[in-house]
C-alpha cells in the first residue's frame, strides 16, 4: 500500500511554447484523458500537475492560435515538460535558432508549410500546394496536372521528395504532374536554394520535401478522417490516417480518393477537365535507442482529363483555338467523364531504411527504394484507338544509399554513397511510334558534406558530390533499333555560411552544378502532344553547368513584425531548353511547329519577399512577395515560361469563442495579384502573355471538440469575385479561361 | 537486419530479371498517302493529285504529283482515297473513314476557278467528302486546292456543312495543298 501512495505524489511541471520563437504561451489548455482533469497555463506559459501515480499520459495541448497537439508522455518520477505548439501561420521558413542544430539544410533558404496553412491547401495538387510560397510557381496544363517551378526550374531540375525518397518518374513532359500525394503531409518544405549534395544534380533548381509517413511512439490508436466538397467540379474527396504501435511495430497508414468532374470558368464548362485520384500506403517502423527500422510501400492512381477543346493536331487547329473566345467541344451540361486526352498513372514506391549507431557519435545509414512509374496517354484517335494508349511508358528505378555520419562537437560530417539504376521501357500496344527511346540508365554517385558551428552566430556548411551518370539508350530510326551509349562525369560544390542572432539571420548560399543531359534533351524524337509540335532531341548535347547564389535574410522587426528577403543569381552555362525551329515542317496533316533541344547561355535572378506582422492579439497581417527574370543571354531574350510578378496580402484572424478553450474560430481573406508577363517578347509564343489579374479568396475555419476530440470545420471561398483571367502559366490559356469561383468545405476530425 | 537483406536481395532479382524485349511498334495511324482521281463528265483526261511522304513526320520531305491540269469549264466526278504505303501491301485507311463517317469530314479550299461540291453523305445525311463534283472554271494560272480532313468536326455548326471548315473544329488528320492550272 506504501508502494502505490508514493508512486501518486509524482509531479509534472511544464511549459507551453511557441515553437519558432520560444515565446511562452498562456492560457494554454492541457487536458489529460486518462485523469479527465484540465490544466491551464500561467502568465510565464507554465502549468503544475501534482499526485500523479507512474505511467504513461496522454497531454492534450490547446491554444488559441494554435493546432492542438497531443504528446504521449512516461513518468516515472518528477518531470518537467516543454510543449511546442505550431502556429495556425507559419510565420517565417523555419526559424533556424528553435530547428534541430544538426540539421544539414541550415544555410538554404527553405520555407515550411504546416499546421492548419497546410491544412487549408491540402485538397490541392502538389503544385498547388506549394505555389503559395514566395519564388515557388507552376506550370499547368489545366488545374489537374501541375508542376512546380522554384525559382524559375522545374522538371527534371528539381528534386521532389517524398520521406526521404526521391520522386523517379517522366518528370520531363511539360504536362506530367508529379506523382506525389500531398493529403496526409504533415509538413510540405521548399528548399530554394540548390541543394545538390545531398539530392543529386538534379536538385539544381531546389527541393520539394513531403513529410506524409510520420511514425509516433504512442501505442495508442490515433488518426486524421478528412472529407472535402469543392462546387467548382463538384469534387468531393475523403481520407483517412491511422497511426499507433502494435507488437512492437510502429504503424502509419493512409488512403484518400479524390474524384472531380468538368470544371467552369465564370461563364462556361471546361469540358473534360475531371479527375480520379486513389492514393493508400503503409508505413511501419521499429525503433530502439541503437538503431531504427522503417519500411514502406504506397500507390498512387490518377486518371486525369485534359480539356478537349485544348487537343489539336497542327498549326491551323491551334490557330483556330487561339482565335476562340470559347473552346471548341463546350457543352451546356456538367459531366464526371473522363474521355481521351486523358493520363492515366500509378506509381508505386516501396522502401526501406535502416540506421545503427555504431559508437556514441556514429551511425551508420542504409536505404533502399524501388519505384514503377506507369504512365499512359491517351489521344483522340481514330478507328475506336481512343481506348488505346498513344504513350505507355514503364520506368522502373531502385535507388540504393550508404550514408556514415559523425556528429562532433561542432563539427558533423556525413559521407555517403548512393547508386541508382533505371529501366525505362515503352510497352507494346502503342499502335505509334515512341516519343521519349527505350533506356536504360545508371547513376553511382559519392558526397561529403560537413556542418560546423563556427561559434554562437556563426555557422558554415560545405560539401562535395560526384555523380556519373551512364545511359544505353535504344532508338527506332528507319525501323530498326540503333543502340547508343552516353556516359557523363557530373557533380556537385556547394558552401553555405550562416550568422544569426536573438533578431537576424542572414544565409548565403553558393554552389556549382554540373548535370548531364536527361534521355529526353538527347533522345526524344516525334510529335509531343503536350505541346502540340514535333520535338527533337540533340544527343550531343553535354553538361549542364550551374553556379547559384542565395543570399537570404530574416529580420525581426519588433511591433512591425518579421520579414524575410531572398535575393538570387544563377548563371547557367549551356542551359537546355526547347528551341522553336524557323521554319515549321510539312507533314500530311500540315505544318507543324518543330522544337529543338538546344543549348545557350541562361542568366536567372530574382527576389522574393515575406513579411508578418501580428496587428493585434490574433490578428496576423501576411505579405508576399515574388519577381524573377531568365534571359537567354546569347540571343538577349528571355526565356518562356518565366513565372511573371505575383504578390499577396492576407489577413487571419482567430477568435476564442467561450466555453472549452479549444474553440476557436478562424478568419482569413486574400489578395492575389499577378502581374503580365512583360518580359517575354509577343513573337516567341503562340499568344502574347494574358493581362494582369486581381484575385479575393477568403473563409472560415470552425476549430473544436465532440466528444473531446479536435475537429475542424471550414467553409472557404477562392475566386470570390468570379472574375474571368487567364494565367501565363496556364497552358490551357492559349484554349480557355481559367475556373471561375469555388466553394469548399472541408471536415476533419482527430482523434 | 534481416528486413534490409531480404529487400536488397529482392531489388537485385528485380534489376537481373528486366531483360530489354525492344519491340518495334506498328503506326496505326500513319497516313503516308493523300490521292484525288479526278474523272471529267463526257470524256477526257483523268487527274490524280498525289501527296506522299512514305517517312511520317519529320524525316524526307513530301512529294506531291499532279499528272495533269484541269481543262476549263470541266465537272470531274473526284474520289479521295488516303493510303498508308508504309504497310505493305498498302492499307486502305478510306475505310476506316468510311465506318466513322459522322466523325470525319474533308473540307476543300479552292482558288476562286475552282469549285468542289459534297457528293455523299453520312447517315446523318451530312457531308463527307469522299465523294465530289469539282468545276473548273475559266482558265486561270496556280490555282490551289487545300484538302483538309477534320476528325470530331462538328457538323452542325454553321456553314460546316456547306463545306466552310472556319466553324468546325476537331482535329486536322490531313491537310495537303495542291497548285495547278486551269487551261
Amino acid at each position: 500500500m506504501k508502494g502505490i501512495y508514493a508512486q501518486c505524489l509524482l509531479k509534472v511541471t511544464g511549459q507551453v511554447q511557441d515553437r519558432h520563437d520560444g515565446v511562452s504561451l498562456e492560457f494554454a489548455s492541457v487536458y489529460i484523458p486518462e485523469l479527465k482533469k484540465d490544466y491551464t497555463t500561467d502568465i510565464t506559459g507554465h502549468f503544475t500537475i501534482e499526485g500523479l501515480c507512474a505511467g504513461k499520459y496522454h497531454f492534450d495541448v490547446f491554444h488559441i492560435g494554435c493546432e492542438s497537439q497531443s504528446f504521449f508522455i512516461e513518468i516515472s518520477s518528477d518531470t518537467m515538460v516543454i510543449f511546442q505548439m505550431e502556429h495556425h501561420l507559419e510565420l517565417l521558413s523555419e526559424v533556424l535558432i528553435t530547428e534541430h542544430k544538426h540539421d544539414r539544410n541550415l544555410s538554404q533558404a527553405s520555407y515550411a508549410l504546416t499546421g492548419s496553412e497546410l491544412q487549408r491547401l491540402k485538397s490541392q495538387s502538389l503544385a498547388a500546394i506549394v505555389s503559395g510560397i514566395p519564388g515557388v510557381d507552376m506550370i499547368q496544363s489545366g488545374g489537374n496536372a501541375a508542376k512546380p517551378i522554384i525559382q524559375g526550374l522545374t522538371g527534371n531540375r528539381i528534386a521532389m521528395v517524398s520521406d526521404g525518397v526521391i520522386l523517379e518518374s517522366q518528370q520531363w513532359g511539360i504536362d506530367h504532374a508529379p506523382e506525389i500525394n500531398g493529403s496526409h503531409a504533415e509538413k510540405i518544405s521548399v528548399i530554394k536554394s540548390s541543394a545538390p549534395v545531398l539530392y543529386g544534380t538534379s536538385a539544381m533548381g531546389g527541393v520539394i520535401l513531403v513529410d506524409n509517413f510520420k511514425q509516433v511512439e504512442d501505442p495508442h490508436l490515433h488518426g486524421i478522417v478528412n472529407s472535402s466538397y469543392n462546387t467548382n467540379g463538384r469534387a468531393f474527396g475523403g481520407s483517412a490516417k491511422l497511426m499507433g504501435k502494435m507488437l512492437g511495430w510502429t504503424y502509419n497508414t493512409q488512403a484518400m480518393f479524390r474524384k472531380n468532374g468538368d470544371q467552369h470558368t465564370p461563364d462556361y464548362f471546361l469540358n473534360n477537365t475531371g479527375s480520379q485520384e486513389v492514393a493508400g500506403g503503409l508505413a511501419i517502423g521499429k525503433i530502439s535507442d541503437r538503431q531504427s527500422l522503417r519500411i514502406r510501400a504506397d500507390y498512387m492512381f490518377q486518371n486525369l482529363g485534359i480539356l478537349r477543346g485544348a487537343h489539336i493536331g497542327n498549326t491551323t487547329d491551334l490557330e483556330n483555338a487561339l482565335y476562340r473566345s470559347v473552346p471548341f467541344f463546350t457543352e451546356e451540361q456538367f459531366s464526371y467523364t473522363i474521355e481521351a486526352p486523358r493520363q492515366e498513372i500509378g506509381h508505386l514506391t516501396t522502401a526501406v531504411n535502416y540506421s545503427r549507431n555504431i559508437s556514441a557519435h556514429q551511425n551508420l545509414n542504409f536505404s533502399y527504394n524501388l519505384q514503377q512509374n506507369r504512365r499512359m496517354e491517351f489521344d483522340v484517335r481514330r478507328g475506336g484507338r481512343s481506348d488505346k494508349p498513344i504513350i505507355d511508358l514503364r520506368l522502373l528505378s531502385q535507388t540504393a544509399n550508404l550514408t556514415w555520419e559523425h556528429e562532433g562537437k561542432s563539427i558533423n560530417t556525413k559521407i555517403g554513397a548512393d547508386f541508382r539504376y533505371q529501366d525505362n521501357d515503352n510497352l507494346p500496344g502503342t499502335g505509334a511510334l515512341p516519343l521519349i527511346p527505350d533506356y536504360m540508365s545508371w547513376k553511382p554517385s559519392l558526397f561529403f558534406l560537413q556542418a560546423a558551428d563556427l561559434s554562437d552566430h556563426f555557422h558554415a556548411e560545405y560539401g562535395l558530390r560526384y555523380e556519373y551518370t551512364g545511359y544505353n539508350i535504344f532508338k527506332i530510326v528507319n525501323n530498326a533499333i540503333e543502340e547508343s551509349k552516353k556516359k557523363f562525369n557530373g557533380g556537385a560544390i556547394n558552401l553555405g555560411f550562416v550568422y544569426y542572432n536573438d533578431l537576424t539571420s542572414i544565409k548565403v548560399d553558393a554552389s556549382y552544378i554540373a548535370r548531364a543531359p536527361q534521355v529526353n534533351e538527347m533522345y526524344n524524337s516525334g510529335l509531343h502532344q503536350g505541346i502540340a509540335a514535333l520535338e527533337f532531341g540533340n544527343p550531343s548535347l553535354g553538361l549542364e553547368q550551374s553556379v547559384k547564389i542565395t543570399a537570404d535574410a530574416s529580420q525581426q522587426l519588433g511591433k512591425a513584425g518579421k520579414i524575410n528577403l531572398t535575393l538570387y543569381g544563377q548563371k547557367v552555362k549551356d542551359f537546355i531548353y526547347l528551341a522553336p525551329a524557323a521554319e515549321p515542317a510539312l507533314t500530311v496533316r500540315g505544318a507543324f511547329l518543330v522544337y529543338n533541344y538546344t543549348n545557350n547561355d541562361a542568366l536567372i535572378s530574382g527576389l522574393d519577399m515575406l513579411h508578418v506582422v501580428n496587428l493585434l492579439s490574433g490578428l496576423d497581417w501576411t505579405n508576399k512577395l515574388s519577381y524573377i527574370r531568365a534571359i537567354n543571354t546569347d540571343e538577349n531574350k528571355e526565356l518562356v515560361l518565366t513565372p511573371p510578378f505575383r504578390a499577396s496580402s492576407a489577413m487571419n484572424y482567430d477568435l476564442a469563442l467561450g466555453g472549452l478553450k479549444s474553440n476557436s474560430l478562424e478568419f482569413f481573406v486574400q489578395w492575389k495579384y499577378t502581374g503580365r508577363q512583360n518580359e517575354v517578347a509577343d513573337g516567341d509564343d503562340f499568344l502574347a502573355a494574358p493581362e494582369a489579374y486581381h484575385l479575393a479568396d477568403g473563409g472560415i475555419i470552425f476549430h473544436s471538440s465532440l466528444l473531446r476530440l479536435p475537429i475542424d470545420l471550414e467553409l472557404s471561398c477562392s475566386n470570390i469575385f468570379n472574375k474571368t483571367y487567364r494565367d501565363y502559366m496556364n497552358r490551357l490559356r492559349y484554349f480557355a479561361d481559367d475556373t471561375g469561383r469555388n466553394l469548399h468545405l472541408n471536415l476533419q476530425i482527430k482523434f | 537486419m534481416k528486413h534490409v537483406l531480404l529487400f536488397t536481395l529482392l531489388g537485385s532479382m528485380l534489376m537481373l530479371s528486366c531483360n530489354e524485349d525492344n519491340n518495334i511498334e506498328n503506326q496505326e495511324e500513319l497516313i503516308t498517302t493523300v490521292r484525288y482521281d479526278l474523272i471529267p463528265r463526257g470524256g477526257g483526261s483523268n487527274v490524280i493529285l498525289i501527296f506522299r511522304d512514305l517517312d511520317g513526320d519529320g524525316g524526307n520531305a513530301p512529294t506531291t504529283m499532279i499528272s495533269d491540269n484541269l481543262k476549263a469549264g470541266k465537272v470531274y466526278d473526284g474520289t479521295l482515297s488516303i493510303l498508308n504505303e508504309a504497310e505493305d501491301p498498302a492499307e486502305d485507311i478510306t475505310i476506316e473513314i468510311r465506318d466513322e463517317a459522322e466523325e470525319h469530314q474533308f473540307f476543300f479550299q479552292t482558288g476562286n476557278q475552282i469549285q468542289v461540291a459534297y457528293n455523299d453523305t453520312d447517315n446523318n445525311g451530312k457531308p463527307i467528302g469522299l465523294k465530289t463534283i469539282l468545276t473548273a472554271g475559266n482558265a486561270a494560272a496556280s490555282q490551289t486546292i487545300k484538302i483538309t480532313l477534320r476528325h470530331e468536326p462538328d457538323k452542325n455548326a454553321s456553314g460546316v456543312a456547306g463545306g466552310n471548315i472556319q466553324n468546325a473544329g476537331g482535329e486536322t488528320d490531313v491537310e495537303v495543298l495542291f497548285t495547278l492550272d486551269v487551261e
